[in-house]
C-alpha cells in the first residue's frame, strides 16, 4: 500500500465510530451517536477505530470524586506492525498528544509516559509503543462538580509500520458519574502500565564526557544489561549500542553521543531502563 | 565485555563526523533523475542545500502541499543558491521512485531545485546521517556544513502550522547570505524515517 495525503487526510475522516459491540456507522452519525450514549450509559466505553490504530479514554477509577484527582488514559493499540511514540520519538516519528476538552474548574496534567520500547529501524531506531499503550493524565475534578461528567479529548498520533507512516487523530469522549469512586473496570490495567520507578537509594551516579562518549558511572549496581532513554532529541545516537562495563563497585554505560548535537548535552537526564523490565528515571549533570 | 566495547568505540569513529556540522561535507557522486552524475564538489564556491524528500511521506507532504518547500528551492536558487533535492529510498521499498517517477513528481510539485538525486543505496543518506524526511542540510562555499537539522520548529504533518512555524533553514541562509553566522546551525530534525 502507498501512502498518498489524500489517505493520511482521509483517515480520520474514514474511521468509524463504533461501541463495545463493534457497531458501525457514519462518521458524524455515529458521533452524535457517542456522545448519546456516553451521555446515556456512563460506564459504556467509546472507541474510535481509524485505519491503523483504536482508540478510547479509559479511567482508572468508576466515578469522578470532587476535590481529588484520578488518573484517565487514552487506550491507544496499534494494530499488528504497527507502533505509535514516546515522547522523544528517536530519529524519526512524532509523541502522541492528547488536548483535553474539560468542563470548567476541571483539570488534566501532562501525560505519564509508560517505559518506551526501543525499535530499529535499519541504521536508525525509534522510541515507542508497538501494540496497546495506556497514556494516563491526572485529572483534577472541582470540589462542587455534580455529575455526570463528561471528559473529551482530541488525540493525535503518528502510526508507524517499518514501511509508512500515518498521521491519524480521534475526538473521544468519556462520561462518569461524579461520586465517591472505587475500583473501576480498568484500574487492574492502570496497575499494570509500566512506569519509570525511583533509581534504588544505594546507586550513586556520575557522569563525565569523554571524546563522543558520555559514560555514565552507577556505583551499587549490579551487573546488568542497562538502556538510556534520553528524554531529549539532539543528545545520543539512538541506533548505536550502549556498551555496559563493570567498575569496581558498580557498572559504567557508555552513551554515544550524537553526530549532530542539538543543545548541550550537559544533563543525562531520561530513564534507565534494566533487563528486569523495570526503569528508572534518571538526571545527572555531565561533568 | 571489553571485546564489546572495542567493537562499539570503532562503529563510533566512524560515524562520529556523520554529517556534523563545522566538519568538511561528506562528498557524493549521484545520479540526478535527468541522468547526469552529480557530484557535491562540483558545486564548491557556492552554498548547497541538501533536502532529503520522500514524495509518500506525509510530512514531505505537508511542505510540498503548502508550497512552503518549492518556495524556499525558488528564493534561494534565484540567490545563486544551489538546491539538491536526495531520495535515499533504497530500491525495492515499496515507496521507491523510479527516475522517471521522481522526475514526475517534482514537476508536478512545481518544485525548483538545481537537481534531484537518487540514492537507492543510502550512502549519501547515511555518510550526513540522514535521518528523516524532510532532514536539511546547508554546505559553504568552502564545503563546510554550517548547517544540519530540520526544515522548521512545527513538528507536524499540518499545512497550517508553516504559517506559523519559524523556518530554520531560510534563518540559516538569510544570515549565511548577509555574511554572517548561522544562530541556530543544528536543530532537530522531524518526520518520517529515511527508508534505508
Amino acid at each position: 500500500m502507498t501512502i498518498s495525503r489524500a489517505a493520511a487526510r482521509r483517515s480520520p475522516r474514514k474511521r468509524s465510530q463504533v461501541g463495545r459491540e463493534g457497531r458501525p456507522g457514519t462518521a458524524a452519525l455515529a458521533l452524535a451517536a457517542a456522545f448519546a450514549l456516553a451521555a446515556c450509559d456512563a460506564k459504556r466505553p467509546v472507541v474510535v477505530v481509524t485505519e491503523h490504530a483504536e482508540a478510547e479514554l479509559v479511567a482508572a477509577s468508576d466515578a469522578l470524586e470532587p476535590g481529588r484527582t484520578t488518573l484517565v488514559a487514552l487506550r491507544l493499540k496499534a494494530k499488528p506492525g504497527w507502533h505509535t511514540y514516546w515522547r522523544n520519538p528517536g530519529d524519526s516519528g512524532q509523541p502522541t498528544s492528547i488536548a483535553w476538552r474539560l468542563a470548567d474548574g476541571f483539570s488534566a496534567g501532562p501525560i505519564r509516559w509508560p517505559v518506551p520500547q526501543r525499535m530499529p529501524v535499519g541504521p536508525l531506531a525509534n522510541y515507542g509503543y508497538e501494540g496497546e499503550v495506556l497514556l494516563a493524565s491526572e485529572i483534577r475534578v472541582p470540589q462542587g462538580a455534580g455529575g455526570p461528567a463528561t471528559l473529551g479529548a482530541r488525540a493525535r498520533w503518528l502510526a508507524c509500520d517499518p514501511d509508512h507512516c500515518i498521521p491519524e487523530e480521534a475526538d473521544l469522549v468519556l462520561a462518569l458519574p461524579v461520586a465517591p469512586a472505587e475500583r473501576g473496570k480498568w484500574t487492574a490495567q492502570f496497575k499494570a502500565i509500566r512506569m519509570p520507578e525511583t533509581a534504588p537509594a544505594q546507586w550513586k551516579f556520575s557522569a563525565r564526557r569523554e571524546g563522543e562518549r558520555v559514560l555514565l558511572d552507577i556505583t551499587g549496581a549490579p551487573a546488568q544489561a542497562l538502556y538510556f532513554f534520553p528524554y531529549d532529541e539532539g543528545k545520543v545516537q539512538h541506533a548505536a549500542p550502549q556498551p555496559l562495563e563493570s567498575t569496581a563497585n558498580g557498572v559504567r554505560l557508555v552513551i554515544p553521543v550524537s553526530s549532530q548535537p542539538v543543545g548541550e548535552f550537559n544533563r543525562v537526564r531520561g530513564l534507565l531502563a534494566a533487563a528486569d523490565r523495570r526503569a528508572f528515571e534518571v538526571d545527572v549533570p555531565v561533568q | 565485555m571489553h571485546r564489546l566495547l572495542a567493537v562499539a568505540l570503532f562503529a563510533a569513529a566512524a560515524t562520529a563526523h556523520a554529517g556534523t556540522v563545522g566538519s568538511p561535507a561528506p562528498e557524493f557522486a549521484l545520479q540526478s533523475v535527468a541522468g547526469a552524475t552529480v557530484k557535491l564538489s562540483q558545486y564548491r564556491g557556492k552554498y548547497v542545500v541538501l533536502e532529503w524528500v520522500n514524495p509518500e511521506c506525509p510530512y514531505v507532504r505537508k511542505h510540498y502541499g503548502s508550497a512552503n518547500m518549492q518556495k524556499l528551492q525558488k528564493d534561494y536558487t534565484g540567490r545563486e543558491v544551489v538546491w539538491l533535492t536526495i531520495n535515499s529510498t533504497r530500491a525495492g521499498h515499496p515507496e521507491y521512485k523510479q527516475p522517471g517517477e521522481m522526475a514526475t513528481w517534482m514537476k508536478k510539485m512545481d518544485a525548483s531545485s538545481s537537481a534531484t538525486l537518487l540514492d537507492p543505496k543510502g550512502e549519501a543518506g547515511k555518510a550526513y546521517g540522514a535521518r528523516t524526511t524532510p532532514h536539511m542540510y546547508i554546505i559553504d562555499p568552502k564545503g563546510v556544513l554550517v548547517y544540519a537539522g530540520g526544515i522548521d520548529d512545527k513538528r507536524s504533518t499540518d499545512v497550517e502550522d508553516v504559517k506559523t512555524a519559524r523556518n530554520y533553514v531560510r534563518a540559516a541562509m538569510d544570515e549565511l547570505l548577509a555574511g554572517k553566522k548561522v544562530t541556530n546551525s543544528a536543530t532537530a530534525p522531524y518526520g518520517c524515517s529515511v527508508k534505508y
